[in-house]
């Protein structure tokens, strides 16, 4: 499968989906960063393309560049101040901060080209074959780690709540009236001088 | 597959888990829902959740049933469940904390004790982890429960400070130990460990040697192993008092039960990674107890002994490379294996008892952090400075106590493994150790207290049952450790 063709396809969509990454983590604006992954993920999605593996190459597509990214770029238009948030970039460590990514960039590459990766030649799978090899290692070989990412997610969820929830002002006054009524739903325990 | 488990026997296995699981469910949905007032419900299921597990775990323990499970994925062996014990013993005495604390604070959350259950039982799938996959999904689990209980106290801007710096910590070591899980993957083209150790002695490629250094960078950072401690100390400090004492338990065991298991699959390679954990070993006992020394703070300096500490256990990680080397590096491997387990045992409970003492004091309204605070305190309340006095002369390793016993197992294991030079360097640094924890000691029972008559503390069921717990642990483990021998001992 080593042909031109493949070939220059290959260092494109590389270098498409790093220079792309390399802007998410530049951009001053976060919504800048959000819109330069659709590049570098549509760039991953040609990766797998080029390893002629076809569902991945759609669910990346579809899920990635379709659903998660539409997500993020809805969740920081939603979030205040997102949008005109300029964060500044200059940091006196900056220089360094190149010199040893360089470096460790470096060596992890000539790591990397040192090895002698046990390589097939056999053609690999077609469409359907693909899709059903994911889906028996999902619920056998991988099935604890693919059913346990979910309490990680929900952990995740739960803190976000706990994060976000008293971010606002706290609950106002209540009227006069309030003991002869209902209690609120919920009663804020913060003490006084929340931000 | 020989003997064909079905899924049944599979779950079943996992059962302590599941139990956490459902627990945290109920507890997430009931104080939302059914129970909108009662704070105080909370903890008490969590507390009956947790029993309920322990139990069960005990049970399959000693009824030795454990066994590889879900496709070799999880590994339930003895390692597995006796370090769930340990989990599962932190967590409870933890809630007992968090339950005086909270209210004391106006922090009681719904959400706080679902949290803790989900971040037990993501620590107990690292130490039952067969797959590096599972280990890092379990290490996050834990980890993202861990950033937001650090900055459970909205209001105040070090509870914020310690759960932000973390997070970011955090979540840079964890890309290490994801890019070493891939570089393993890449030079043995496998995740699961017991697999690895078949293979990684044909694998010697500068990629292994690579990834299994990016893998003690991201275990050690969760293992708080000099360099990798910056964090250490100011999130103890910052966390709020109860989220620190159950840190400072469980994410110690799930890092060195998971270092213990990767290092004890790493072994037929020995020769790549002895250096580094030698050397890290020996930093982080040496700069941990000295950084200790100038502390001033109670839970800053106890972060200091927990990197301390964890030198202490790096000793044992060290031992463990000697596994293969005949039939004496096999008996110190072994060793060192029973004896880093029982030393987790005793360091999560002087710890959580040592932090157990400062939420009780907390009870009078003023916040104790300082070694100041402490002067004088045999005067006006002097039980809590006994037991604060067993808990300072275990985490110094002084005889009569668990953290003695702890300490002298890893010691003779090192020595019988042949790591003379380490073993040294842990003698003389345990030395410099007393020096702080004495100091502690001092304090509370030879100087004047401050006022002449503090408040007098409150009772408070939880946090006195968790001290007095802990300490009678500490005292009964170090008089009479083949209780706890019979359980330790499985792991072997």
């Amino acid at each position: 499968m080593n042909t031109l063709p493949v070939q220059i396809a290959f260092y494109s969509l590389a270098a498409l989906t790093l220079i792309s990454a390399a802007y998410v983590v530049r951009a001053r604006s976060i919504i800048h960063a959000g819109f330069w992954l659709l590049p570098c993920f549509v760039g991953v999605a040609g990766l797998f393309a080029t390893l002629q593996a076809h569902f991945f190459f759609v669910a990346q597509l579809l899920i990635y560049a379709g659903a998660i990214l539409v997500l993020i770029l809805f969740a920081l238009m939603l979030t205040r101040d997102a949008m005109s948030l300029h964060v500044p970039l200059k940091s006196h460590l900056g220089i360094w901060a190149g010199l040893i990514s360089a470096g460790l960039g470096i060596s992890a590459s000539l790591v990397l080209a040192r090895q002698s990766w046990s390589v097939t030649t056999a053609h690999p799978a077609g469409p359907a074959r693909q899709a059903e090899a994911l889906g028996e290692a999902l619920i056998g070989l991988y099935a604890v780690p693919f059913e346990v990412a979910s309490l990680l997610l929900l952990s995740a969820l739960i803190g976000a709540v706990v994060l976000a929830k008293v971010e606002r002002a706290p609950a106002p006054e209540p009227p006069p009236l309030a003991d002869t009524l209902p209690e609120p739903e919920e009663t804020r325990k913060e003490p006084v001088g929340v931000e | 597959m020989p003997g064909s488990p079905t899924i049944w026997d599979d779950l079943t296995l996992i059962l302590p888990l599941i139990v956490l699981w459902i627990t945290s469910f109920v507890l997430l949905l009931g104080d939302v829902v059914v129970w909108k007032k009662n704070r105080d419900l909370n903890p008490i299921l969590a507390i009956v959740g947790t029993l309920i597990a322990l139990g069960i775990a005990v049970y399959q323990t000693i009824s030795l049933t454990g066994d590889k499970a879900f496709a070799r994925s999880l590994n339930m062996d003895a390692l597995a469940q006796v370090s769930m014990i340990a989990l599962l013993v932190t967590g409870l005495l933890a809630i007992l904390l968090a339950w005086t604390y909270l209210k004391n604070r106006g922090l009681e959350r719904g959400e706080y004790y679902p949290l803790m259950l989900l971040s037990v039982s993501g620590a107990a799938l690292m130490g039952a982890a067969n797959d590096l996959i599972v280990l890092f999904i379990g290490l996050e689990i834990l980890s993202f429960a861990l950033y937001v209980m650090a900055g459970f106290s909205r209001s105040d801007i070090r509870s914020e400070e310690a759960s932000i710096k973390y997070f970011l910590l955090g979540a840079f070591a964890s890309a290490f130990l994801l890019y070493g899980i891939a570089l393993v993957y890449g030079a043995t083209q496998t995740t699961q460990l017991s697999e690895l150790a078949s293979r990684v002695h044909s694998a010697q490629t500068p990629m292994l040697v690579a990834g299994i250094g990016l893998l003690i960078v991201g275990l050690g950072f969760k293992a708080a192993v000099i360099p990798f401690h910056q964090w250490t100390p100011d999130v103890y400090e910052g966390a709020p008092t109860s989220v620190t004492a159950y840190m400072a338990g469980a994410a110690k065991i799930a890092a060195f039960v998971a270092m213990l298991r990767v290092f004890d699959s790493l072994a037929p390679v020995s020769s790549v990674w002895l250096g580094a954990i030698q050397a890290l070993a020996v930093l982080t006992m040496v700069f941990g107890n000295l950084l200790a020394i100038a502390q001033t703070n109670v839970k800053r300096m106890l972060a200091y002994s927990s990197i301390a500490h964890a030198g202490y256990l790096m000793v044992a990680i060290a031992t463990l490379a000697h596994r293969l080397d005949g039939p004496r590096g096999a008996q110190a491997g072994e060793l060192a294996m029973t004896g880093s387990l029982f030393y987790l045992f005793a360091y999560t409970f002087m710890t959580l008892g040592a932090f157990g003492v400062l939420i009780y004091l907390s009870n009078r309204g003023k916040d104790y952090q300082q070694i100041e605070d402490l002067r004088g305190l045999v005067r006006h309340d002097p039980r809590t400075a006994y037991a604060m006095l067993f808990f300072m002369l275990s985490l110094g390793g002084i005889p009569p106590t668990m953290g003695f016993m702890g300490k002298w197992q890893i010691f003779y294991a090192a020595l019988s493994g042949g790591e003379i030079m380490l073993a040294i360097v842990m003698a003389l640094t345990s030395v410099m150790a007393a020096f702080y924890y004495l100091k502690i000691v001092y304090v509370m029972c030879f100087e004047e207290p401050r006022e002449a008559a503090p408040a007098p503390a409150q009772f408070s069921f939880g946090a006195s049952l968790s001290v007095l717990l802990s300490a009678a642990a500490t005292i009964l483990f170090g008089i009479m450790p083949g209780l706890l021998y019979t359980l330790t001992g499985l792991v072997r």
